[in-house]
């Protein structure tokens, strides 16, 4: 019997099928729901109660203190992007261009840091920064400093555990990249007159910009959503929205006033994402 | 004065011995080719010259100057690679503007010299467009207009044609004979494809094993091909064991399994003092080669073979046959279809002794 083209099609569509189901179930509807708590009144007695009200939006947006916590967040997010991206793309170039035997295996190198859970990792850290760590420990006794560093349960303890969590996704996206730009076109720019900065610059660098956004993306979108970390290596001293959120949720048991903080975020960050991908997909126009 | 000198090159990668000593001269506006198959050191030598590589010992100059281990963006010279390496970010126009903009060359005269050399390889009007919007043959002249638009000293051509297919490829061949007689710039073009060598050059160096075996005009090689390994890349050609049975005047003797056959093609500096009974090669074309149903003549200067006729194929212009010698070996006969013998009889094929390679082992 001769498939028609419904049946074609309804078999393309049954491929989707399982991921689309995960994603309803596990990503659409929960969220859905968060959007529908943020706008019940808050109760202290039951997550909400019933009705309609703007007052957790109201609220929120005219608090100044939700957006200087919102603000730092997403400059943290753009901190540790920037750090991420200057820390790997030498890297990521060396590896992309590599004709080493020993290729996969700085490869593997490079992404392990992800076989070991975030948690783990961060109590890890802490051995190392803590005023009585390793790293405070060693300069004291070498008589390099007379007080212990504050390294750790500050921005810059976050920074240290953001960057390293989330660097090889960098990595990984920055290298796929690089390695798909022919090398001779650098030889090209260099023959017709380029130094070898000039030709990374006006060819490499320009070439590379998918890996840039993508890798810049998902080091973005994982640090200012990133929970664990700030927590456990910020202490109670450094806020970030994630933070504030399941303070405002758990803590002060208001669930429809964490529900708007994190629509708020949501659609403030979807906006910024969109504008940034816009930007690059301009220069990026003669590629593809 | 571009003319080049390539003086002693040496490479090693690890222990691979890539370039053994290559030395040659080109000359002012003349278009070589560096041929051989892969791995035989042409693509290392070229890049050398383009400065991508610098080799272990040896130098090469340009004109007067010492160009071995300067910065390939000083060397002034142009290159095009085999895949185009257009730059896939930028308009046609970027692309070719691209080196007069590293020489800060002034707007209104980039505009001109683009424009120009636009018209030179025929692509006017596409200026604005974006590599991947043109077909291969098209980049691949955008690719030739950039290296030329800055005036090189020096056109380097690393299989250029390559990636076209056929047609096309035969159409470029001539283009790039056409536009480098017209430019007047010197060339060195790669290439593993023998036709493409023989028709595009001036001259022909060609390469085994990170060596030179011979640097000859295409005409010279094909006729008097030094070695053995040249003798099989250009063209094709039938190769008896032999031993060598001494010079005698203008010709020289070895012996084969078929019988004592005379040589009058060869280079006599490889033969002078050479032992009676060493080992060579005897080497004939076949094209060279006569087959008749009979024994013909027997003369001087001729080398005759009985044999029995094992394969022929009619391919219009002429029969080409295989024919099996009295010695045992496999022959290749490619005769006129006016003579027509039929498979499975016996024939005799002979050849001039002028026609007739003799050549050392490698």
């Amino acid at each position: 019997m001769a498939v028609t083209k419904t049946q074609q099609a309804a078999s393309r569509m049954l491929l989707f099928l399982p991921a689309a189901l995960w994603i309803m179930i596990f990503f659409v509807l929960p969220y859905s729901f968060l959007g529908y708590v943020s706008f019940k009144p808050t109760s202290s007695s039951s997550a909400y109660l019933p009705g309609f009200t703007l007052e957790n939006y109201v609220f929120n947006l005219t608090d100044p203190f939700f957006w200087t916590i919102l603000g730092e967040t997403l400059l943290g997010g753009v901190a540790t992007v920037v750090i991420c991206l200057l820390i790997s793309y030498p890297l990521a170039y060396r590896l992309a261009r590599s004709r080493s035997k020993y290729r996969s295996l700085l490869y593997m190198v490079v992404i392990s840091p992800l076989l070991v859970g975030v948690v783990i990792r961060c109590y890890g850290w802490m051995v190392l920064l803590a005023d009585k760590g390793l790293i405070n420990d060693l300069l004291l006794k070498a008589g390099i400093i007379d007080a212990p560093l504050p390294l750790m349960y500050n921005m810059f303890g976050v920074m240290v555990g953001l960057v390293q969590v989330y660097m090889p996704y960098m990595v990984i996206s920055l290298t796929g990249s690089i390695q798909a730009i022919n090398p001779e076109l650098e030889y090209t720019a260099r023959s017709l007159g380029a130094s070898r900065f000039t030709a990374f610059r006006k060819i490499t660098l320009p070439m590379s910009l998918p890996g840039i956004m993508s890798g810049s993306i998902l080091v973005f979108v994982l640090t200012i959503s990133s929970y664990a970390i700030p927590l456990l290596l910020g202490g109670n001293k450094t806020l970030t929205t994630p933070l504030m959120i399941v303070q405002t949720a758990l803590d002060a048991f208001d669930w429809p006033g964490g529900a708007s903080m994190a629509v708020i975020m949501f659609v403030i960050v979807v906006t910024l994402l969109s504008i940034y991908i816009k930007v690059l997909m301009h220069a990026m126009r003669g590629l593809k | 004065m571009a003319r080049v000198i390539l003086d002693s090159l040496k490479k090693t990668y690890g222990s691979n011995l890539i370039l053994n000593n290559i030395s040659t001269v080109i000359e002012d506006g003349e278009l070589v080719s560096l041929l051989g198959p892969s791995g035989c050191g042409k693509t290392t030598t070229l890049r050398c010259i383009a400065g991508f590589e610098i080799p272990d010992s040896g130098t090469i100059t340009i004109g007067d100057t010492d160009i071995t281990t300067m910065q390939p963006e000083q060397r002034d010279i142009g290159m095009v690679f085999q895949n185009y390496a257009l730059f896939p970010h930028m308009t046609v126009f970027d692309n070719v503007a691209f080196g007069l903009r590293m020489r800060k060359v002034p707007r209104e005269e980039i505009a001109k010299r683009v424009r120009h050399i636009m018209k030179v390889v025929g692509l006017e009007g596409f200026e604005k467009r974006y590599p991947r919007m043109l077909s291969g043959g098209q980049q691949q002249r955008v690719a030739i207009a950039r290296a030329l638009v800055i005036q090189p000293r020096l056109l380097l051509l690393d299989e250029p044609l390559a990636n076209l297919d056929a047609k096309l490829r035969e159409e470029m061949r001539f283009y790039l004979k056409k536009l480098q007689k017209e430019v007047g710039i010197t060339m060195i073009y790669v290439t593993h494809d023998q036709s493409e060598a023989l028709v595009l050059s001036d001259r022909i160096v060609v390469m085994f094993n990170g060596r030179i075996h011979q640097s000859a005009a295409p005409e010279e090689l094909y006729r008097h091909p030094a070695t053995l390994n040249v003798a099989n890349f250009i063209g094709l050609i039938n190769v008896f064991d032999a031993s060598f049975r001494g010079l005698d005047g203008d010709g020289a003797f070895a012996e084969s399994a078929c019988g004592l056959l005379r040589c009058e093609n060869f280079m006599p500096e490889h033969f002078r003092g050479m032992a009676d009974g060493t080992a060579v090669k005897v080497g004939i074309r076949p094209e060279s080669l006569t087959i008749s149903s009979f024994c013909p003549e027997s003369l001087p200067g001729l080398n005759v073979i009985s044999g029995t006729v094992k394969e022929k194929v009619y391919i219009g212009n002429m029969f080409d046959y295989r024919v099996a010698t009295s010695g045992g070996e496999l022959v290749r006969v490619q005769a006129s279809p006016s003579v027509d013998i039929p498979m499975g009889s016996s024939c005799w094929i002979s050849a001039g002794a002028v026609d007739t390679l003799l050549l050392p082992l490698e």
